[in-house]
């Protein structure tokens, strides 16, 4: 016979998780802490793969996620202007994704702080949301001025310093590729890479499935969630938003292997004790 | 009539493109080239934007379509669907997509409902795990082992307990998921490449739709 406590505990497995999983994501944000972070060979070779462009280099940085991913991204992109901004270099970004503006937008808020000592249109710009998928990177890569007229701003591309000379995909130093899904990253393999000859980055939690061309056509592949950004920043010796979170991500992960060992664990217990009473 | 413009023309505009494309990949046709490829190139990203557009026509239809019929359990949903996206789309045209106020709109609704969706979907798993990742045979045992390390190893918690989990992660990462991938991305590229024939000699017409 099972006792009443069993049955209770049976009775509200998922109301247990689910208390049970909010102390683990609260308790990181109530009492902040920072287990040891160890550089991986990801964030390495992506810190080494700046550090071997040359001064004042001319960086692309595309994205196509959403608001939903923001977090994932916000850390790296900050460290990675950064980063570019120690050499002198200039960054472009643009959207292969429709929520892109929205992006940027939120970019504006978030990175006022390394934006606010640099000039819009000199140091970075941004020319807006590109439709067509990986034909919008193709036709992007092959002509900019033919793809686009206008920025975001509405300025004209000719206009603007950090434009030009920059007409095409060989005009980029790295082109850098921020997404959620894993469509487009292969795009940016067959249109940047094998037709250029550029230097790519892919950063995402489609990392894995990127391992294929890792390292020859892209050099560099960066997976937000296990902490690469956090380590990207170490190496930078700019803790920031990624190493912040670096907490959470201790405990969340905590989180789930509890729930692995308790899902083999107490149902045994459970059967055992039912076993022994009915024996 | 009716045949020509459905089949022969697509068919031949098909036809004629995806070779030509080719050509221009393969071969130098100097400068006329390369003015038709970012064409085409150009018609493409003008058709993906006309295609958000007729996305918005046709999500309208649906929507439209229900509330007319009072779907139930359905209509008032799509009524809020409509309203939001009636909202959203006039206030981009009257202050633009660059103010305050559409940023406002977004980062109010569907930033923090995306948000919301994320975190109820982390929620829903737990449970979820709990009942399914247990080991009941070998297989299972071996996949729960792999899950268990690629848990530990491919995050904080590796370095800071278990600092061996980290190399197998690594390992299973680069060997095994590695080989995977490299045979799934192969497999899909040739399979592309065969639709790719099919549709280009005219085999393929599934995508002209007529059937319709």
């Amino acid at each position: 016979m099972v006792s009443n406590k069993e049955s209770y505990l049976k009775k509200h497995t998922t109301t247990i998780i689910i208390v049970v999983l909010y102390l683990f994501y609260v308790y990181p944000i109530l009492f902040p802490f920072s287990p040891p972070i160890v550089i991986g060979e990801k964030a390495q070779s992506f810190y080494d793969l700046v550090e071997s462009l040359p001064d004042e280099p001319t960086v692309l940085l595309t994205y196509d996620y959403g608001a939903v991913s923001y977090p994932y991204f916000q850390g790296f992109q900050e460290a990675f202007m950064k980063h570019i901004y120690r050499k002198d270099g200039n960054v472009i970004l643009v959207a292969f994704g429709a929520a892109g503006p929205m992006m940027y937008k939120m970019m504006q808020k978030t990175f006022a702080p390394v934006w606010d000592q640099k000039t819009y249109g000199e140091d970075y710009v941004f020319l807006g949301f590109i439709p067509g998928g990986e034909t919008g990177v193709a036709s992007f890569m092959a002509d900019i001025r033919q793809t686009i007229m206008i920025d975001f701003e509405g300025n004209p591309i000719d206009t603007l310093q950090i434009m030009e000379n920059v007409n095409m995909a060989t005009d980029f130093d790295l082109v850098v590729n921020c997404e959620t899904s894993t469509t487009i990253g292969d795009g940016f393999v067959r249109q940047v890479a094998s037709a250029y000859g550029v230097k790519l980055a892919l950063v995402g939690p489609g990392g894995p499935t990127w391992e294929p061309y890792y390292p020859e056509q892209i050099q560099g592949n960066l997976y937000p969630l296990p902490g690469a950004p956090a380590e990207y920043e170490k190496l930078l010796g700019a803790p920031g938003n990624a190493s912040s979170q670096i907490g959470l991500l201790f405990t969340g992960s905590l989180f789930y292997l509890v729930i692995i060992i308790c899902g083999n664990v107490i149902p045994r217990i459970g059967k055992g004790s039912e076993n022994g009473n009915t024996d | 009539m009716s045949q020509v413009v459905r089949k022969t023309i697509p068919l031949v505009l098909t036809t004629f493109i995806g070779i030509s494309l080719i050509l221009t990949y393969f071969f130098d046709f100097g400068a006329a080239g390369v003015s038709y490829e970012k064409l085409l190139l150009n018609f493409a990203v003008t058709i993906g934007a006309a295609s958000l557009g007729l996305g918005i026509v046709n999500l309208s239809r649906l929507h439209v379509i229900r509330l007319q019929r009072k779907a139930p359990g359905q209509w008032y949903y799509s009524l809020i669907l409509l309203a939001s996206m009636i909202l959203m789309i006039c206030v981009g045209l009257i202050y633009n997509i660059k103010s305050d106020a559409f940023s406002l709109m977004y980062d109010a609704t569907v930033a923090p409902l995306g948000a919301t969706m994320m975190s109820l979907f982390i929620v829903w798993i737990a449970p979820a795990l709990y009942r399914s990742a247990r080991i009941r045979n070998l297989g299972s045992a071996l996949l729960i082992a792999c899950l268990f390390i690629v848990v530990i190893g491919g995050s904080p918690l590796g370095p800071a307990l278990l600092p061996f989990t980290t190399t197998i992660s690594n390992w299973l990462n680069s060997i095994v998921n590695l080989a995977s991938m490299r045979a799934l991305k192969i497999t899909t590229a040739i399979g592309l490449i065969v639709l790719s024939i099919r549709i280009l000699t005219g085999k393929e017409k599934s995508y002209l739709r007529l059937g319709d």
